[in-house]
């Protein structure tokens, strides 16, 4: 049936019903059908329709907003939760500081690159300026102008003097938070391992060059040492030498050996000829004391040397006695006059075997902790003016080519003591009969 | 032999003084061409010359007097680990003594090789 035929109340029931009519209202027949109460129904039912889609729209636009901000929540819990995780994750020391230098808060990686405890800093026992040596205060300085200039102080490079003393290069950046920048928030980075592989490289570029200009350099002096030695040989054997001039040529002779022996061990570019031999160490030690023993006296040093005399290591002797000389003229050079030296060598056993142990003492200034671990190291040393800071390096490296034990002992104040473990030669009476005996004078061997 | 006249001739020196006969050459090229006519029983050799080295000289001696006996004089590093590897191939009649070498050293080690090796040399 079509919308024309309907009746007035088919209509208005229809209407009631909510069913679309628009069809049928523009419809000229039932315009005229439709009496004005019918009219007012039909505009009620309009009104209620548009109220009905006012109010979803409003509940969708509710639905809609709680959904964005249900989003941002959640962006904002991430956010959170990523920095959080930076913070607490130990790969960067975080803190917030005050522009008067004042740390306020900081992780536990941060603690622990400067050694300090969480109470000390609440109680605002950690401040930025103790923990900065004295060289860096001026880059700190230019930091922090930076940060009131711009709110941001670039990466740079520093160091931290730990609680202990020790030192720690960090890389740090910071930024200002508030409007006021008196206060913010910085990162410090541990770059000490870099640093280290830094200072390596510099090291063995530098071990490099000089071990390039030795070899130019060998060539060219020891030829002309080698005529200087002949020609000395030579004019020793003359049979009308006075006394004297026979004195003096076999010091210079004795001298020049010496001499040759440095430059071939010091520049490191000679090994020894030939395979170890059975050496006596108390004869070496008495060597070595005995090409010193002008420096002891000059020092009034007194020296205690206590020897087992049947100990033999298997070593090569010019290479044993360059370490004893090295040891013991630092030896001699840290001790005040008047200062004691022990040097004793005895026989040991250790992991089931015999060795031959050989102790120098000294009762001088000592080493500072701080340099004790740099002491074997190439270029290493405090005498600057005398010293080539090879003499510890080359006795570590003779130590080791003879698989021997290298150890040293300090305390400011009150000496430096290194030990060395040498493989003993082979017979049997060497270093006493054996392992078990060692209670019972085992080195008197004969 | 060595190209530094005077540390060859001095080298002499100190030979005859303890008794033995000695021929100073200048040149690994000298040396060898003196083989002829010297027929020593040791040859005294410095490793770094213009010209014939002294390895060169070595190998050369190893072909056609094998068995007599060299000491190489080497005044760096580098040079010695080459005469390691020479030795390798020539074995034990070659000696290799660094440079400076005591006059005491190198005239034990005359001794000892010209003692060891004189019964098999030509």
């Amino acid at each position: 049936m079509a919308p024309d035929q309907l009746s007035y109340d088919e209509l208005v029931a229809r209407l009631e019903d909510a069913e679309e009519l628009v069809g049928a209202l523009i419809s000229e027949q039932t315009d005229a059908v439709v009496s004005s109460a019918g009219v007012h129904v039909l505009r009620l039912h309009e009104t209620d329709r548009a109220l009905q889609a006012a109010k979803q729209g409003l509940e969708q636009m509710l639905t809609q907003r709680t959904q964005e901000l249900r989003t941002a929540n959640e962006n904002l819990r991430q956010s959170e939760e990523r920095l959080r995780r930076l913070y607490e994750s130990g790969v960067v020391g975080v803190v917030t500081w005050t522009a008067e230098g004042a740390i306020t808060d900081a992780n536990d990686k941060f603690l622990e690159m400067v050694g300090y405890s969480r109470e000390e800093m609440e109680s605002g026992g950690l401040r930025w300026a103790d923990i900065t040596p004295p060289e860096y205060r001026l880059a700190d300085a230019e930091s922090l102008a930076a940060l009131r200039e711009t709110g941001i102080g670039p990466a740079y490079e520093k160091a931290f003097v730990r609680k202990d003393g020790s030192r720690i290069s960090v890389l740090v950046a910071s930024a200002t938070l508030g409007d006021a920048r008196e206060k913010g928030i910085g990162i410090a980075l541990d770059i000490s391992e870099r640093k280290r592989a830094e200072q390596a490289l510099i090291r063995s570029e530098k071990l490099a060059s000089v071990g390039r200009m030795a070899a130019t350099v060998a060539h060219e002096i020891n030829n002309p040492l080698e005529l200087v030695i002949n020609s000395v040989y030579i004019a020793s054997l003359d049979q009308n030498l006075s006394e004297q001039a026979r004195q003096s040529l076999a010091a210079a002779e004795q001298e020049l050996g010496r001499i040759a022996q440095l430059t071939r061990q010091t520049l490191g570019f000679y090994r020894e000829n030939g395979a170890p031999q059975d050496v006596n160490v108390s004869v070496l030690v008495n060597e070595v004391l005995e090409m010193y023993a002008p420096k002891i006296l000059q020092h009034a040093l007194k020296i205690e040397s206590e020897h087992d005399s049947s100990l033999q290591i298997k070593a090569i002797p010019g290479e044993i006695r360059q370490v004893i000389s090295n040891i013991l003229a630092n030896a001699i050079d840290a001790s005040a006059p008047g200062g004691r030296i022990r040097i004793r060598s005895r026989c040991v056993g250790l992991k089931n075997s015999r060795w031959g142990r050989l102790t120098l003492a000294d009762t001088g200034e000592g080493i500072p902790r701080e340099n004790l671990k740099h002491i074997f190291e190439p270029f290493f040393t405090t005498k600057e003016s005398v010293g080539t800071g090879l003499g510890l390096w080359v006795t570590s490296d003779i130590v080791k080519r003879h698989q021997g034990i290298l150890r040293v002992k300090s305390r400011r104040g009150e000496g430096t003591v290194f030990v060395i473990m040498f493989k003993t030669a082979s017979q049997e009476d060497s270093c006493g009969p054996g392992v078990k005996s060692e209670n019972a004078s085992p080195c008197s061997g004969r | 032999v060595d190209d530094n006249r005077d540390i060859a001739d001095t080298l002499c020196v100190i030979l005859k003084s303890a008794g033995y006969e000695c021929l100073a050459t200048y040149s690994g090229e000298e040396a060898a061409g003196s083989l002829v006519f010297a027929k020593p029983d040791l040859v005294i050799a410095d490793v770094v010359m213009p010209g014939m080295s002294g390895i060169e000289l070595c190998i050369q001696l190893h072909a056609t007097n094998p068995g007599l006996p060299v000491i190489l004089l080497s005044g760096n590093a580098a040079t010695e680990e080459l005469l390691q590897h020479g030795r390798a191939h020539m074995g034990d009649a070659v000696v290799v003594m660094a440079k400076p070498c005591p006059p005491r050293e190198l005239l034990r080690a005359v001794q000892e090789m010209t003692k060891y090796k004189l019964p098999k040399a030509i």
